[in-house]
């Protein structure tokens, strides 16, 4: 199982989100419309165009996920509306809401039937750490069931955050190489 | 009025806020919720809720658990509480399935969080924490207990749970 | 009150007597009988096939776990398992000051925050015996009907969703944008506010809240028009929902079923009507009812609850009066920040509600307000400190979900999607 605690590290300029890259040599036969990159680079523009989250709203958190994906605050611009129902065919789960005792078997059975690639954006404080539910009933912290990629802070966060937390799940995924999660 | 109609399961009412309280026997209480539902005058058809308060200082001179009922009446748009007291070494009480079906959750409940068991009900069992819990988490002696939010001086609360020190308590499941 | 009359309609089919022909409701509904079946059908044996509707599930509203007894496609038996949003508020609740409390209620019907807040407030005060001011009242019901109107939303666009018209989705959410802006605009949070508070409001409004109230009070209307235009006399829909789920008055009784569901069976009580709180008896609105106690009348029920809600918004916007909106009993809410500088009692006042709260007077009440979902109330014991000793909360959508085995015994695995939908569930009410 992969430890996902990589630090992402800022890739050339602050915004830009690394593209396949023109080499020196090929300025003419880019002209004429052939690029040089590497597979790996490819393969993962393609995995993080089109990230597919898993549906897996749980509490509060929930609720701004819909919003993330509705019209205000379009989540399609990123390529990850499609939110699939089947773990089977998702690669992204978001953790939003708060997870219950009785939840956490589930969240892992859930986890280990998605399929390789696969990442988790953990959203809200009570996915990150319990959030203001110190107590008996909530597990302290998504991480203590999956690998956490992106932690989203928030109670519950604005859509924007969340959309940050994509665009830096966008970036991670950029910066590994393609090899890494087969 | 129940005192009028059934006078032995009353033990005593009380009175404050605008709102009335009574205090029923254990044996009663079946008998005093169907008169309740049923009898034209009063006519609470509408089960609120059930739940426990847990007062562990009374003991030994008073039962422990206050078991609280609380029924609604629409047509004469009022509620009213009764209240069963029951002690630590004997927590039964009567089922009030058989008298309003939605007291089964309730009741439920009650037993996940108290450890009261209502006699007759039909399938007692945990209904809010994982069947194989234990405790109940609402009894004034159960220790709620998440993790201490970690600082320089308790790092090792912020570790990852194959890096702590051994012995820590606390571990999720 | 008005009861709601269904549009034209032809008359339900009457009901399958038979209970042992497992296609008995199909049968009913196309209005064929045994003659034209290709084949002879005869029970062999009880193939009862146990299905796993899981926590994880697109149409279940949450993380609610549903055990079906499937005879092929018909539900003879339905357990649901809830707990897998478990929380522990109420255990939360005896640790927390009263002010602590109040963030704490946000999260539990997440869907409409400020109507937990103002349950407990109203509880808190009971016990206290503090009055608001009349502003501070107003103020609270536009707040309150803002997030019934943002949860009936949200109710409409993932029933909706559910039995497959994806586009109310799209529409009931940029509508409930408008009402979070108002939320953000008072609090400066979306969705949990907690800016009903034990003795008044966080503080007053800024002056755009009227511009943005208007707005609402203006255009929902014609919106609740575009939904029903969408969805009301929708050939499908009809067909999906009517005679479905149905629960009659005795029963909803009995499961203590609470709010449109007691209302959809035609039982016209409200409590904002039955026992008004926080000068709902100021306002003129109406109470829908309907008459079968299936999907669709509960559909009209909170359909026209929404127009009714905008009716309420307006009566208290307009005639919304000055003054203060906390109460002046200063052992309760805090003083005001420039009474603070010139008054050593104020400074004492606001040191003991910060860092102590207040205390409440021993005893027990039980509040209860009219959520969307329901009967939401609050049992509140103390013992004289400041923190609750405890404090139950009565949570409409536990009682409502007990009803739901009853409702759907007999009926379509298709159909329990819809009644789960028509309950109109918040996990998190339901555990707590």
């Amino acid at each position: 199982m992969n430890d996902s605690r990589i630090l992402l590290r800022a890739q050339g300029d602050a915004g830009a989100i690394p593209i396949p890259r023109v080499g020196e040599r090929e300025r003419t036969a880019a002209q004429s419309g052939v690029i040089t990159t590497t597979i790996s680079q490819v393969i993962q523009w393609g995995r993080y165009s089109s990230i597919w989250p898993a549906l897996f709203g749980l509490a509060c958190c929930a609720i701004e996920m819909m919003a993330v994906g509705n019209s205000r605050y379009d989540m399609s611009r990123f390529g990850a509306e499609v939110f699939r129902a089947s773990p089977r065919q998702a690669d992204l789960m978001i953790v939003a809401g708060r997870v219950a005792q009785k939840m956490a078997p589930v969240l892992r059975q859930i986890y280990d039937q998605m399929p390789e690639p696969k990442w988790v954006i953990s959203m809200g404080a009570c996915a990150s750490c319990g959030g203001i539910f110190n107590n008996y009933a909530i597990v302290q912290g998504v991480d203590k069931v999956v690998p956490v990629d992106v932690y989203v802070p928030g109670c519950p966060p604005r859509p924007e955050s969340l959309l940050d937390a994509v665009v830096k799940l966008q970036k991670k995924i950029a910066a590994e190489p393609a090899s890494l999660r087969g | 009025m129940l005192q009028a109609k059934l006078p032995e399961a009353v033990l005593r009412r009380d009175e404050a806020f605008g709102e009335e309280t009574v205090y029923v026997a254990r044996e009663h209480i079946v008998a005093a919720t169907t008169l309740l539902r049923d009898d034209p005058d009063a006519l609470y058809r509408m089960a609120v809720y059930v739940t426990a308060v847990d007062w562990p200082e009374r003991e030994p001179d008073e039962p422990r658990f206050d078991i609280v009922y609380q029924l609604r009446s629409l047509q004469y748009n009022d509620v009213c509480r009764l209240i069963v007291q029951i002690t630590e070494d004997d927590p039964h009480v009567p089922t009030l399935e058989k008298v309003f079906s939605g007291m089964d959750w309730h009741e439920r409940e009650c037993y996940d969080l108290f450890g009261i068991v209502f006699d007759g009900h039909h399938d007692l069992r945990r209904i809010l924490m994982p069947e194989d819990w234990d405790g109940h988490p609402l009894r004034k002696d159960y220790v709620s207990f998440g993790e201490p939010v970690a600082f320089t001086h308790n790092i090792e609360w912020a570790l990852p749970a194959n890096e702590r020190p051994p012995g820590m308590p606390g571990s999720a499941r | 009150m008005a009861a709601i009359l269904p549009p034209d309609l032809p008359e339900l089919p009457p009901p399958p007597p038979d209970a042992e022909d497992p296609f008995a409701i199909a049968r009913a509904a196309l209005g064929v009988g045994t003659e034209n079946d290709a084949v002879e059908l005869v029970q062999i044996g009880d193939q009862t096939m146990e299905l796993n509707m899981g926590p994880q599930h697109p149409s279940t509203h949450g993380v609610l776990r549903l055990v079906l007894d499937l005879d092929g496609e018909v539900v003879k038996e339905c357990r649901p398992d809830i707990g897998f949003l478990h929380t522990g508020f109420e255990k939360s609740f005896e640790s927390h000051t009263y002010q602590q409390c109040i963030p704490l209620t946000d999260r539990m019907d997440y869907l409409a925050p400020p109507i937990n807040n103002f349950g407990f407030s109203l509880a808190v005060e009971k016990l206290l015996g503090v009055d608001v001011p009349p502003r501070g009242q107003y103020i609270r019901v536009i707040m309150c009907e803002l997030a019934r109107l943002g949860s009936h939303l949200i109710w409409f666009g993932t029933h909706a969703l559910d039995l497959g018209a994806t586009t109310p989705f799209l529409y009931a959410w940029r509508e409930r944008e408008h009402i979070l802006d108002i939320n953000e605009l008072v609090s400066g949070v979306r969705m949990m506010t907690s800016f009903i508070r034990v003795g008044g409001l966080m503080a007053d409004v800024p002056d755009e809240f009227g511009g943005m109230v208007e707005q609402v009070i203006t255009t929902f209307p014609k919106r609740i028009d575009e939904y029903e235009l969408l969805i009301t006399n929708n050939p499908i829909w009809v067909e999906r929902t009517r005679g479905l789920g149905v629960l009659t008055a005795e029963d909803c009784l009995q499961y203590g079923a609470s709010g449109p569901m007691l209302r959809g069976s035609g039982v016209p009580y409200d409590l904002r009507k039955a026992q008004p709180y926080s000068s709902y008896d100021h306002f003129e609105f109406d109470i829908p009812i309907g008459t079968h106690g299936d999907v669709y009348d509960r559909y009209l029920v909170r359909m026209q609850e929404m127009r009714e809600s905008v009716r309420i918004i307006e009566q208290a916007y307009r005639n919304l009066p000055g003054g203060p909106v906390n109460t002046s009993d200063r052992k309760v809410a805090l003083p005001p920040r420039n009474e603070i500088n010139t008054s050593m009692e104020s400074l004492i006042h606001h040191f003991k509600l910060v860092t102590e709260g207040f205390r409440t007077p021993k005893g027990q009440i039980y509040s209860a307000v009219e959520s969307p979902r329901g009967e939401l109330g609050f049992y509140m014991v103390s013992d004289g400190d400041n923190t609750p000793y405890r404090c139950k909360v009565r949570a409409p959508s536990f009682s409502n979900l007990a009803a739901l085995p009853h409702m759907v015994r007999g009926e379509l695995i298709a159909d329990v999607v819809a009644v789960i939908g028509s309950i109109d569930i918040v996990l998190g009410d339901v555990d707590r």
